[in-house]
């Protein structure tokens, strides 16, 4: 048996058991630029084969590589080509019309879903931080339509990067976006499909900001590996005055033992599918579930609560030590990796919301720690659509001034104000609705145009 | 998982945690000796107060495949009131072994 001790074994079975381990998602990238055709049908159908003849074993070879390990595999995900790349050939440059061409590429994608049964297929964006063309447009401009009339296509739009600065047309447009897709879905569920990004990375695995980058392979499995249960428990059966080197050192121990499973399982499950195996992404990823929240394992590291002074401190070491662990056991660590802060889907977190401890300015800084940005925040349905833009714009100039991927996922819940609470059940979980600065941003959001990159962008 | 391995690294390991109680090895082992599944290596000991047992086995020349003998694994266990369980030993060298 390799040398393995009854401990070994016994305490690898119990990270699953006991400690909630889970591979979060498994997710089929997939190239269709070659599935563009002369009509939007006919483009619809080639993509259809694409992707049925690559993932139609993804959930159940999924699913039986998970049994085999003991390591359940809970999302099956697939990532696709920027819609936008698609569809700039089947434009007409007529507003109507080509929004009607945006809906039924989207429709079909969710119908994909279905029929393969998996959770999300995500993909349906554009990358615009250096400008947009009329095809990038017509995406944005579908947002509200799309993500009201689709249920499982997540969308993103990348509006800024270190090299390129940030686009504030596209960021001052988004804030009417995100406010008109909240009041077309039902609790504004469409604007939790929707992720801002600045720097987004290409073989991100997690929803809903996963897309399938060009740079990369024709087709590809990236997983993402959860675990904050796994950090919890570890932090929690340790001495509670230990030193932080000596806490930061066995929260890396337990890194480096969940990424070797997760790539192992990443590894055989691209093996069964004959696709490459593209990263894997250690972020952990809290739910709704007891016993899975980051928020816990920061309480759990010496703060009262969540969101106190101490608590980005606290994130930095929890961050970082995952990091390190990951990238020593796993020489393929891509996507976000690190520590996920989405408000709505944990408990601690959205719990430090309700005792007002944990605060919209809170969260901005964590996010210069954290492996993303403000994720599944809900705020007030009153909220003016350039202070969105305003929000979005300070979390993309985190992300270009520090060289790192940074999202904003935000969601106006239509009449409902600070305090209120909005269930949404299921992964999303139900948040409490934050404050945000009544103080206006118009001025900064209207006067458009493009904030420069850094100096330090300039590394040529 | 491959068959007829000789490569005791690769082979399937079986795990059985519970109360201690008399006959748990007769009753699993003969429950594999029927499928003719090969117990290569075990391994017993307590864990925290509870019993925990570890079997290398060899499904080579078994009439069962990995996924059947995991499913009738988990019935045995209900039966006799203990958590038995089938794993690919692979995950349990990537995870303890650099």
């Amino acid at each position: 048996m390799d040398g393995l001790s009854l401990n070994e074994i016994y305490e690898s079975i119990q990270l699953t058991a006991r400690d909630k381990f889970d591979i979060r998602t498994v997710t089929l990238g997939v190239e269709i630029l070659s599935c563009i055709g002369g009509t939007i049908k006919e483009t619809n159908e080639l993509i259809r084969k694409r992707i049925v003849a690559l993932a139609k074993d993804l959930n159940n070879k999924a699913d039986k590589v998970g049994a085999e390990y003991g390591v359940p595999i809970i999302n099956k995900r697939i990532t696709l080509t920027p819609a936008a790349l698609i569809l700039a050939n089947l434009f007409k440059n007529d507003r109507e019309r080509d929004l009607k061409v945006c809906l039924e590429y989207a429709k079909n994608l969710d119908a994909i879903a279905d029929e393969l049964k998996i959770d999300f297929i995500g993909g349906y964006g554009a990358l615009v931080e250096n400008g947009y063309t009329y095809a990038d447009k017509m995406i944005i401009e579908s947002l509200p339509e799309v993500l009201s009339k689709t249920n499982k296509v997540c969308a993103f739009i990348n509006v800024a990067s270190t090299k390129a600065g940030i686009n504030m047309d596209v960021v001052a447009r988004l804030g009417q976006i995100i406010l008109e897709t909240s009041t077309k879905s039902k609790q504004a569920i469409g604007c939790a499909k929707l992720v801002v990004f600045c720097n987004a990375v290409n073989d991100n695995p997690f929803m809903a900001g996963g897309f399938h980058g060009v740079t990369g392979k024709d087709s590809v499995i990236n997983v993402g590996i959860s675990g904050p249960g796994v950090v919890r428990s570890t932090v929690a059966n340790l001495p509670k005055d230990l030193p932080l080197e000596d806490l930061a050192n066995e929260i890396k121990k337990t890194a480096f033992k969940i990424t070797r499973a997760g790539e192992l399982i990443g590894r055989r499950v691209a093996k069964e599918l004959r696709v490459k195996f593209g990263s894997v992404d250690l972020s952990l990823a809290p739910t709704t579930q007891v016993g899975d929240s980051v928020g816990e394992v920061l309480e759990l590291i010496g703060l009262e609560t969540v969101g106190t002074h101490g608590t980005t401190a606290a994130l930095a070491l929890l961050t970082d030590a995952v990091k390190k662990g990951g990238i020593m056991a796993s020489a393929n660590i891509g996507g976000l990796s690190g520590a996920f802060i989405p408000v709505s889907e944990d408990k601690f977190l959205s719990d430090s919301v309700k005792k007002k401890c944990l605060t919209l300015d809170k969260l901005e800084a964590l996010t210069a720690i954290c492996s993303v940005g403000l994720d599944m925040v809900a705020i007030p349905g009153s909220t003016r659509t350039t202070t969105i833009s305003a929000i979005i714009a300070d979390e993309m100039a985190i992300g270009v001034m520090n060289h790192k991927t940074t999202a904003v996922r935000l969601i106006p819940v239509p009449d409902k104000r600070a305090g209120q609470f909005v269930a949404w059940g299921g992964l999303l979980g139900g948040a409490y609705i934050i404050e945000v600065h009544k103080e206006k941003s118009d001025g900064l959001v209207w006067r458009k145009g493009q904030i420069p990159p850094p100096l330090t962008s300039f590394k040529n | 998982m491959k068959k007829n391995n000789d490569n005791k690294t690769e082979l399937p390991i079986i795990t059985v945690i519970g109360e201690d109680k008399p006959g748990i090895v007769a009753q699993v082992s003969t429950m594999l000796w029927k499928k003719n599944v090969n117990i290569e290596e075990l391994n017993q000991g307590v864990i925290k107060g509870k019993f925990f047992m570890i079997m290398a086995v060899d499904l080579g020349k078994s009439s069962v495949s990995f996924e059947v003998l995991s499913r009738e694994l988990k019935v045995l266990g209900q039966k006799i009131g203990l958590d038995i369980s089938l794993y690919n030993q692979q995950i349990f060298t990537a995870m303890n072994r650099i």
